[in-house]
C-alpha cells in the first residue's frame, strides 16, 4: 500500500489557478481537493445582468471532464443562509444556493460541501430534497459541521464544565439529517477541533455517516525533526474516524510544506491494526454496513459457495472439536457405571492402526449423530475428537441436502473408508433410527442464535438421541443492544430484500458486518434456548409429550429489556448477537464484548425499528420481543418505548419476515 | 499572411481553452483608499475569470486614477484577490489583504534605477481570506479580521502577529474598525450575527455589543460611543456601547450593505450595497439616517468601494465591479 491510497483531500479556500491548484495536490500524492465553486467574495443577484463580467464563475473547461467527476469536491458559497430569520435574505440566499447546485449538478461533481451554522436548517434540507429528487447522478452532500460549538462554549466556558456546546453540533446535524429522512447521499464531514470532548461524544460520532474529517493545520505542532504532528488523543480521533471510513481534509494556513501532512496522515493510517492480524478484519472487507437477508438453510438448501465459506472457519469448528473431545472423555469415564455405551458389532473388521492403542475400549463404540452434517466439517471434527481422545465413535451424518449428501458420500466411500462412518439422507426432524445417539453435534444457529429455527430441528430430532445423551449445542442465548446508526437505517429502507418495500424492509432482520453504529446502552440477553430441551407440563404438572413419544416443547418466548440511556442520541434500531455453550466450558460468541477472537462464520443482526425515536439522557428505553410460532413457520415481533413515544408492534403476524419450518 | 496555425478545428476548443494561458484580466476594483499628502490605493480582483488573481495600484492623485484604474499593468500584482489594505503611514508604503490568508507589506522603491513596488514583508497566518484591516497605531499596529473568524494584530515592522483572537467569531469577520482616538478598542462585525468589542491588550472579547439577526457586513464608529453597522438584509443601525441593550434602526436599503464610510467631519455615512447604487445619509441628532444623496446610474455593476476627498469637502469617490471610479457631488448645509 502506497500513500496514494489512502483518500486525504486539500483545501483550497481559494483557487486562483485551478489547474494548478489541482496539479500540486496531485504532485503531493493528495486523492482530491476540496475548492470554492464560485469566488467566496463574488456576490450577486441571481436574476442580475452582469455586463462585462461575464458568467458568475470561471469557465469549466479548464479542467477535464473527469477531473471534475473524480477529483473536486465543490464547496458552496459560504455566507449562504437559506434559513435566515430575515425573510428577504432567505429569498436571495436560497435563489443563489440553488444556481450553485443547478452548477454543480452540470458538473458532476462527486460531492458537494456544505456547513451547518446553527439549528435552523429546514429550508436548507427541504431545497437539497427537491435537488436530489430532480438530480439523475446526485452528488453526494457533504455537511460540514465543527466538533464544538465555539460560540456556546464561550458562554459556557467560565461556568462549568457543561457538554452542551459539544451536544450542539451534533443536534445541528442529526436533526438535519432527520428531517432528510436519514438520506444516504448526505453525510457529515467533521471540523476536528483543538479541544476535544468526551470518549462518549467522540463515540456517538462514530454512529454518523462520517465522510471526512478537516484536519486544521493549526491542529498540528512541530517535533524535533522539524515535521509537523498531531497529538495523542487527535491521533486516535482521526485513526478511527478512518477506521469507519472517513476520508481526511487537510485545511488551513500552510504552516508547513503540504507534502508532509499527507505523509504524516498516512503514516497514522499504517499504524491502525493490521487486518493480517484479525482474520475478521480482513475476512470482512468490503462488507462493512452491507446488509444481507439472513439465510433460510431449513427452507432453502444452501449451495455449495457457501459450505465453501462457512467451512473457513478457523475457530468454530477447533471449539466444536474440544467439545466433541471433552464429551467423549466424560461419557468414556462414566462408562463402568452406565450403560451409555452402545454395544453395536463393529462394522469394519479390518484392524485400525489406531487400536494398536491399548486403553481403547474395542467392541464398544460412542455414536455420535452430526444432525446438517453439510459437506462434512463437523464429521472431520468428530473423527479427529476421537483420535485425540482415543475412543471409538460411530459417526452417523444426517443430512438433508442431497448435494451436500452426494459431496458426505464421496468422503465416506474414499477418504472415510476405514472409519465408522455412515451418511444418512434426510431430515433430522423426520428420520427414525434404531440406534440413538450417544451425542448429537448441530450447527444450526444463525447470527441472532435461534433465527434459523435450531431449537425446532434439534427438538424434532430429540427421539435420535437416548435418555441423557448430549446435544453440542447444550445452550444457545440472543442477545440486543440499543444502537444509534443513519447508515444502517437508511440501508435497510431502500434495501432490495426479499420484500423491497419500505415498510417491510423495516420489520426484517438483517444481517450486517456492522461499521458506522454507535451502542446507546449496553448489550442485554433476550431468549435462552437448551438442548435437550424439557417439553412443557400440563396442568397437573406433567411433562407433555407428541405422539411419537417425544417431550411437547414450547419454542415462544417473550422477552422485555430495558436500558438507562446515558446520553442524547437517535435509536435506529438493535444490534443482535448471540453465544452459544457447545459443552463444558466450551464456548461460541459473537456477543461484542466475548467474542470469539478470529470466529468469522456470523456477522451479527441488525433490527431495525420504522420510526428512529430521539432518546435523551435519563430516559428509560424498554424493547419487548417476541418469538412467535405457528404450524409452518416462525417470525419475531418487536416493539419498543421511550418515555412517551412508542413505535407500533413491528412484524405483527409475521406479515414482513418470517422463518418457514 | 498563412493563417493556417491560427486555425482550430472546431472539436478541439476545449482543449485549447483549457491549455491557453494567455488571457489575464482583473476587471473587479473592490476598494479605494486616499492618502491625506498624496496617494489613491485601488485594490482590485478578479472574480469570475480564469484566473482569480488580483491585485493593486497605487497613483498620485484622484484624477491619476481615474486612468490608471484600468490598465492593465497594476502597481502590484497578486497571485490570489484583495479583499481589503490600506496606507502604512506614508504614501509609499502599503498593506494588502490577500484571499489566501496572506498579509503583505509592499513599498515603493524610489531611489532605485527600476522604481516599482516590491514586498517587503509577509505573514501567512490568516486560515481563510483576510477580509479587513485598520490601524490602531499609524506605522505600528494594525489589526485583521478574516473569513477563518481569527482576528490579528500585527506589529508591522516585525510583521509579527502580537495578538491572536482564534475563532474570535464562530464565522467569517467581514469588518473591523478601530475605536476613534484610541489605540487599543476596536468593533469587529461577523457573519456569526454578532459585533464584538475587543481590547488588543486582553486576551477575551470585552463584550458583545450586538446580536444581530442577520450577517453583519460592514461597521464603523461614528463617534467614541457610537458604532454603525449594516448587515445582509440591508439594514443601517446604531449602537451606542454604553447602552448596547436598545439597538437604533436607521434605514433600510433594498439590498445587502457592502461597506459604508462616515466622513471625518460630519455625521454624514456614505453607504454602498449588492447593487449599483450610491447613497449618502444625514445621521440626525434624534438618531434618524435622512438620505440626502442617492445615485443609481454611474456605475453599471455592484458598487465596492467608497471615499470621502480630503481636499474637496462633500466630494465623495466611489468604485465598484464596472472597473469605474466616480465622482459624486453631494450637497449639504
Amino acid at each position: 500500500m502506497t500513500q496514494s491510497d489512502i483518500s486525504c483531500g486539500l483545501e483550497y479556500v481559494i483557487t486562483p489557478d485551478l489547474q494548478a491548484c489541482l496539479t500540486e495536490a496531485l504532485h503531493y500524492n493528495y486523492s482530491f481537493i476540496v475548492a470554492p465553486i464560485v469566488h467566496p467574495r463574488f456576490r450577486r443577484h441571481h436574476v442580475m445582468n452582469t455586463g462585462k463580467i461575464g458568467g458568475f464563475t470561471r469557465s469549466d473547461m479548464v479542467l477535464s471532464p473527469q477531473d471534475w467527476t473524480t477529483r473536486i469536491v465543490g464547496r458552496l458559497s459560504p455566507y449562504l443562509n437559506v434559513d435566515s430569520d430575515v425573510p428577504v435574505v432567505r429569498q436571495r440566499h436560497e435563489d443563489c444556493l440553488n444556481e450553485e447546485l443547478a452548477y454543480c449538478r452540470g458538473l458532476g461533481l462527486p460531492a458537494i460541501m456544505i456547513s451547518l451554522t446553527g439549528k435552523n436548517n429546514n429550508n436548507l434540507a427541504r431545497i437539497l430534497q427537491s435537488y436530489h429528487e430532480n438530480c439523475h447522478h446526485p452528488s453526494l452532500v457533504w455537511v460540514q459541521v465543527p466538533m464544538v460549538d465555539s460560540r456556546s462554549l464561550k458562554t459556557y466556558s467560565e461556568t462549568d464544565e457543561s457538554e452542551s456546546p459539544w451536544n450542539e453540533p451534533w443536534y445541528w446535524w442529526s436533526k438535519f439529517h432527520e428531517r432528510l429522512d436519514y438520506d444516504k447521499k448526505v453525510g457529515v464531514v467533521l471540523e476536528l477541533s483543538a479541544d476535544l470532548p468526551s470518549k462518549e461524544i467522540l463515540n456517538r460520532w462514530l454512529g454518523e455517516p462520517v465522510k471526512a474529517v478537516i484536519v486544521p493545520t493549526s491542529l498540528f505542532h512541530t517535533n524535533k525533526k522539524g515535521y509537523p504532528v498531531l497529538s495523542r488523543a487527535h491521533q486516535e480521533v482521526v485513526v478511527s474516524m478512518m477506521e469507519h471510513e472517513a476520508q481526511i481534509v487537510v485545511r488551513g494556513a500552510r504552516r508547513s510544506n503540504v507534502e508532509f501532512y499527507l505523509q504524516y496522515v498516512y503514516r497514522l493510517w499504517q499504524r491502525k491494526p493490521n487486518p493480517a492480524d484479525d482474520p475478521m478484519l480482513s475476512y470482512a472487507r468490503g462488507w462493512e454496513d452491507y446488509l444481507q437477508v439472513p439465510l433460510q438453510p431449513l427452507a432453502d438448501n444452501l449451495d455449495t459457495h457457501t459450505y465453501n465459506v462457512f467451512e473457513k472457519d478457523p475457530v468454530k469448528y477447533d471449539q466444536y472439536q474440544k467439545a466433541i473431545a471433552q464429551a467423549l472423555i466424560d461419557i468414556g469415564n462414566n462408562e463402568g457405571g452406565l450403560n451409555n455405551i452402545s454395544e453395536l458389532p463393529l462394522k469394519d473388521t479390518k484392524p485400525l492402526d489406531l487400536d494398536k492403542n491399548t486403553k481403547k475400549i474395542s467392541g464398544k463404540s460412542i455414536i455420535v449423530m452430526v444432525l446438517g452434517a453439510g459437506r462434512g466439517p463437523l464429521v472431520r471434527a468428530t473423527l479427529n475428537a476421537a483420535d485425540i481422545t482415543n475412543t471409538n465413535v460411530k459417526v452417523i451424518a444426517v443430512e438433508k441436502n442431497p448435494c451436500a449428501v452426494v459431496v458426505l458420500a464421496a468422503q465416506v466411500r474414499e477418504i472415510w473408508k476405514d472409519r465408522d462412518v455412515i451418511v444418512i439422507p434426510g431430515d433430522m426432524r423426520y428420520t427414525n433410527l434404531s440406534s440413538k445417539a450417544d451425542i448429537i453435534v448441530s450447527e444450526l444457529l444463525g447470527s441472532w442464535g435461534d433465527n434459523e429455527l435450531s431449537p425446532e430441528c434439534l427438538d424434532g430430532a430429540a427421539g435420535l438421541l437416548k435418555p441423557g445423551g448430549i446435544s453440542i449445542p447444550s445452550v444457545y442465548k440472543s442477545y440486543v443492544a440499543p444502537i444509534s446508526s443513519p447508515r444502517l437505517w437508511a440501508a435497510a429502507k431502500v434495501a432490495v430484500g426479499p420484500t423491497n418495500n419500505k415498510d417491510k424492509n423495516l420489520e426484517t432482520l438483517w444481517v450486517v458486518y456492522m461499521q458506522s453504529k454507535h451502542d446507546i446502552a449496553e448489550t442485554k440477553m433476550v431468549f435462552t434456548f437448551e438442548h435437550p430441551a424439557n417439553g412443557k407440563t400440563d396442568h397437573e404438572g406433567q411433562e407433555m409429550a407428541d405422539y411419537r413419544g417425544l417431550p411437547l416443547t414450547d419454542n415462544r418466548r417473550s422477552s422485555t429489556v430495558s436500558w438507562k440511556v446515558e446520553q442524547d442520541n437517535v435509536m435506529h434500531g438493535f444490534g443482535g448477537y448471540f453465544d452459544c455453550s457447545l459443552y463444558g466450558k466450551e464456548m461460541i460468541s459473537i456477543v461484542p464484548t466475548t467474542h470469539s477472537p478470529g470466529m468469522i462464520s456470523w456477522f451479527p443482526i441488525f433490527i431495525p425499528i420504522k420510526t428512529p425515536l430521539r432518546v435523551q439522557k435519563g430516559d428509560t428505553i424498554t424493547a419487548t420481543f417476541w418469538r412467535c410460532v405457528d404450524s409452518r413457520r416462525v417470525w419475531y415481533e418487536w416493539i419498543v418505548e421511550v418515555g412517551n413515544q412508542v413505535t407500533p408492534i413491528h412484524n405483527c403476524n409475521g406479515r414482513s419476515s418470517e422463518m418457514l419450518l | 499572411m498563412d493563417n493556417s496555425n491560427k486555425i482550430i478545428p472546431p472539436h478541439l476548443n476545449a482543449q485549447v481553452y483549457r491549455t491557453d494561458t494567455s488571457t489575464n484580466t482583473i476587471s473587479h476594483l473592490d476598494y479605494l483608499h486616499i492618502h491625506p499628502d498624496d496617494g489613491v490605493l485601488i485594490g482590485c480582483s478578479e472574480l469570475t475569470g480564469r484566473y482569480w488573481n488580483g491585485g493593486a495600484t497605487i497613483c498620485k492623485s484622484i484624477e491619476e486614477a481615474y486612468k490608471q484604474c484600468n490598465a492593465e499593468k497594476k502597481s502590484i500584482s497578486l497571485t490570489t484577490g484583495t479583499a481589503d489594505g490600506c496606507f502604512l503611514g506614508n504614501s509609499t508604503k502599503v498593506l494588502l489583504c490577500e484571499d489566501n490568508g496572506t498579509v503583505s507589506i509592499w513599498s515603493f522603491s524610489n531611489g532605485d534605477v527600476w522604481q516599482q513596488w516590491e514586498r517587503e514583508a509577509f505573514a501567512s497566518e490568516h486560515d481563510n481570506a483576510v477580509l479587513a484591516v485598520d490601524c490602531l497605531e499609524s506605522r505600528k499596529e494594525y489589526v485583521t479580521s478574516g473569513a477563518d473568524g481569527n482576528v490579528k494584530v500585527w506589529d508591522v515592522n516585525e510583521m509579527l502577529c502580537i495578538q491572536n483572537y482564534i475563532m474570535a467569531h464562530s464565522l467569517a469577520i467581514y469588518s473591523v474598525s478601530v475605536k476613534p482616538k484610541s489605540d487599543k478598542l476596536f468593533a469587529t462585525g461577523s457573519q456569526d450575527q454578532y459585533v464584538t468589542l475587543w481590547d488588543k491588550n486582553t486576551d477575551k472579547s470585552v463584550s458583545d455589543l450586538a446580536k444581530n439577526n442577520s450577517n453583519v457586513r460592514c461597521l464603523q464608529w461614528l463617534d467614541e460611543n457610537n458604532v454603525i453597522f449594516a448587515d445582509e438584509g440591508g439594514v443601517l443601525s446604531l449602537i451606542d456601547i454604553r447602552k448596547t441593550n436598545d439597538i437604533v434602526k436607521l434605514s433600510e436599503f433594498p439590498a445587502a450593505v457592502h461597506r459604508i464610510l462616515i466622513h471625518p467631519e460630519s455625521r454624514k455615512v456614505a453607504v454602498c450595497c449588492d447593487n449599483k447604487i450610491v447613497s449618502v445619509c444625514d445621521i440626525t441628532t434624534d438618531l434618524k439616517a435622512n438620505v440626502i444623496y442617492h445615485e443609481r446610474h454611474m456605475h453599471n455593476n455592484f458598487v465596492r468601494g467608497l471615499a470621502w476627498d480630503l481636499n474637496n469637502n462633500k466630494t465623495l469617490h466611489s468604485l465598484g465591479w464596472d472597473g469605474e471610479i466616480k465622482t459624486h457631488k453631494i450637497v449639504w448645509n
